[in-house]
């Protein structure tokens, strides 16, 4: 094997994710990967390295900057897809209560009142500025359903969110 | 041409004189938009496509839905929108398994996907079906003798399977929608880098300045007086997120972005203040000037 992932979940990460294994360490994705600009990367440990070899890669924090941007997926001579590999690893994560809590406060805001933002009083002073509606969201009821039916409702009581 | 209007949340919430723009804009090249009250965020495609992926999907897919049983196609302003939306149909159309599945969790809510809705970003109607010289006619005010720097945003065209969009490794799409308009569209490096968004999402502000710094070093080297976006997190790394770079790194230059359909109303004749120019936390005299001139 190329590399070694030395986390609770490398048996199942090598069952969804087999291609992991085809990566050489060529760190041609080190050129395109915006996370790389983190102080803590450099030549030698670029940060799809870090993420493939550390100990605990759920609980690295760096794991939940992924921009999902997809460029190392496009120039990975190996077609490793590192992007999708980290999908994967951050529900793995998310899972055991090892993601970052503002992660857990967005998917919360999001599943309970069907926004990313809150909907301030400076939105609807801004919206009523420029003669535009008040802005709502009316899928709250429909989403406690879905959320009811998949489990993430379950998934975050587990984890004391 | 009508669409179901999809807002996403950051436009409505922080920046609705994007919303607004697009109201007044759109119905002149011929689009109409059809609000849908129902819609809720997209979910974003970074977080919670990766917190729980079956929950995304499924979100996205009753979004679809809302605009399906209308019997309208989907346009967006913003590239996660249109990243989450786009993946969430093409994985529902390729795999009836998974369909199945995403439909059975959708069952309590009533809706079912049938996989007859497109998805599609403002720049990609524009673009493809509006066309280059309906919107040369639109031009009022050549904005000639503007040097601008394109930044498409990564998710607009990536995964390429997917997006089928422009050139992910060096896109060309906008720079033509921006020449159309009679501006200079500069080439420069680290074109097709990310804008570093989630980068300040995830709270490192440092990794954010040190790439953003990056960017605009290379688009001042070929003297832009702004860069053009079409994603509203593009946006904010641009204005807000260039700010808190200039404080810590002390840049002693700036570069305001504007959305592309910011210059479109320049060029249609709409002044600074009327594509809402005054809201922007980045500006400079010198673009200010020419487009006094123009």
């Amino acid at each position: 094997m190329l590399i070694s992932i030395e986390c609770e979940a490398r048996n199942g990460l090598m069952d969804r994710q087999p291609l992991v294994e085809r990566c050489f360490k060529c760190s041609v994705c080190a050129l395109v990967c915006p996370i790389q600009y983190l102080e803590e990367y450099s030549p030698t440990q670029s940060y799809v390295y870090d993420l493939f070899t550390c100990d605990n890669v759920l609980a690295n924090p760096n794991l939940w900057s992924c921009a999902s941007c997809h460029k190392c997926a496009e120039i990975c001579p190996q077609d490793v897809n590192p992007a999708h590999v980290f999908l994967n690893l951050k529900e793995l994560s998310f899972e055991q209560g090892l993601a970052p809590q503002g992660v857990v406060a967005l998917i919360k805001s999001i599943i309970t009142t069907g926004s990313s933002f809150p909907i301030t009083s400076v939105t609807e002073r801004l919206r009523a500025g420029l003669g535009l509606a008040p802005f709502t969201v009316t899928a709250q009821e429909e989403l406690k359903l879905i959320v009811a039916k998949t489990g993430l409702e379950e998934k975050i009581r587990k984890i004391g969110g | 041409m009508r669409y179901a209007f999809f807002k996403g949340c950051l436009i409505p919430t922080k920046l609705p004189h994007l919303e607004a723009l697009a109201q007044k804009i759109f119905p002149e090249l011929g689009i109409e938009l059809v609000d849908i009250p129902g819609f809720s965020c997209c979910p974003d495609p970074i977080n919670f496509s990766g917190a729980d992926q079956l929950t995304w999907m499924t979100i996205a897919a009753r979004n679809l839905c809302l605009a399906e049983e209308k019997g309208l196609d989907i346009i967006t302003l913003c590239n996660g929108c249109v990243n989450t939306l786009a993946q969430a149909r093409h994985a529902l159309a390729h795999t009836p398994e998974l369909r199945l599945k995403v439909n059975a969790m959708l069952a309590d809510t009533g809706h079912c996907f049938e996989g007859t809705v497109e998805v599609r970003h403002f720049l990609k109607v524009f673009y493809e079906d509006v066309g280059l010289e309906t919107l040369k006619k639109l031009v009022k005010i050549n904005l000639s003798g503007l040097k601008v720097a394109t930044h498409t945003g990564c998710h607009l065209f990536s995964p390429h399977e997917v997006m089928h969009f422009d050139n992910p490794a060096d896109p060309f799409v906008l720079d033509e929608m921006v020449a159309a308009l009679g501006a200079e569209a500069v080439d420069y490096n680290l074109k097709a880098q990310c804008c570093g968004s989630s980068l300040i999402l995830s709270g490192k502000q440092q990794g954010s300045s040190k790439l953003l710094e990056d960017k605009l070093t290379q688009m001042k080297e070929q003297a832009a007086d702004c860069i053009a976006v079409v994603c509203p997190f593009c946006y904010q790394q641009f204005d807000l997120g260039q700010l808190m770079a200039a404080r810590r790194l002390k840049l002693d230059y700036s570069i305001p972005v504007l959305f592309y359909l910011q210059l479109l109303g320049l060029a249609m004749g709409m002044s600074l203040k009327e594509v809402h120019y005054d809201t922007h936390k980045i500006k400079s005299a010198s673009l200010e000037a020419k487009c006094k001139e123009s």
